[in-house]
């Protein structure tokens, strides 16, 4: 059985708390496992926080639209907003081996949500950026 | 997110409660340099209550990190939840921090490394 959920979310720091909300008790309700439940708080707070900092120029109200599908045991969400062009797999990975004065503190939201799932997929559909993160539980 | 500080010995204890996510990171950031700035050398972290980390909060962490270690102290962090130590293991914190199970064991290491007398 597959079941989804829609939400739209604003590109505003606040509108992240209850977006999450929502989607962590409707996880919940499913008995999606913890993990599932933590993997897409971090999707929402990562994806969308970088697009309220970095996708928008016109200092406009934007939605982005965020599915959350569970069907069986395979999680996927899907992320799509109107912002600049950005791949975030494009974007380089951080070097996790180096000791703590080495480190830079870029980089670790996207390589968090590349180790906890099983695939991300990033397309550019005309005006928009469309991430799609997948996981098998 | 809630920040309690409490003292066991020499060492300072913030107690973390909630969400380390980009609310709660600036705020747990600031917590840490004061007590860095103030001349604490090792402060620990009670992860035991927090639910959910982002980056921004491994980025405070990472920070307040390389900060207390230039004034010669460290952070360290006891108690997190199997989903919080998969989040630093995969962000390469183990190699840079002290990550304990236990209150105990972070507040003993915190002492050794203080060079503090047990009470």
């Amino acid at each position: 059985m597959t079941e989804r959920l829609a939400l739209r979310i604003t590109n505003a720091l606040s509108a992240i708390p209850p977006a999450t909300e929502q989607a962590t008790a409707w996880l919940e309700d499913r008995g999606a496992p913890a993990s599932a439940v933590f993997l897409v708080e971090l999707i929402v707070e990562e994806l969308v926080s970088n697009c309220v900092k970095f996708a928008y120029a016109d200092g406009d109200t934007h939605v982005i639209d965020l599915e959350v599908i569970l069907s069986d045991a395979i999680l996927t969400v899907m992320v799509v907003d109107d912002g600049l062009p950005f791949d975030p797999l494009a974007a380089p990975q951080p070097d996790t081996s180096l000791n703590l004065e080495e480190r830079s503190i870029g980089g670790l939201g996207l390589h968090l949500l590349r180790m906890l799932s099983d695939e991300i997929t990033y397309e550019r559909q005309g005006d928009k950026n469309c991430l799609v993160v997948t996981k098998r539980f | 997110m809630n920040i309690s500080a409490s003292q066991r010995g020499s060492v300072t204890v913030l107690a973390l409660e909630g969400r380390l996510d980009t609310t709660g990171a600036p705020e747990l950031q600031g917590r840490i340099e004061q007590l860095i700035a103030a001349g604490d050398r090792a402060v620990v972290l009670d992860f035991a209550a927090v639910k959910f980390v982002s980056s921004e909060g491994l980025r405070a962490i990472l920070v307040s990190s390389k900060r207390a270690a230039a004034a010669g102290g460290a952070v360290l962090v006891a108690a997190p939840s199997p989903l919080v130590r998969e989040v630093f293991d995969i962000a390469g914190f183990a190699r840079i921090l002290d990550i304990h199970l236990t209150m105990d064991a972070a507040v003993e290491r915190a002492g050794a490394r203080t060079g503090a007398v047990r009470p």
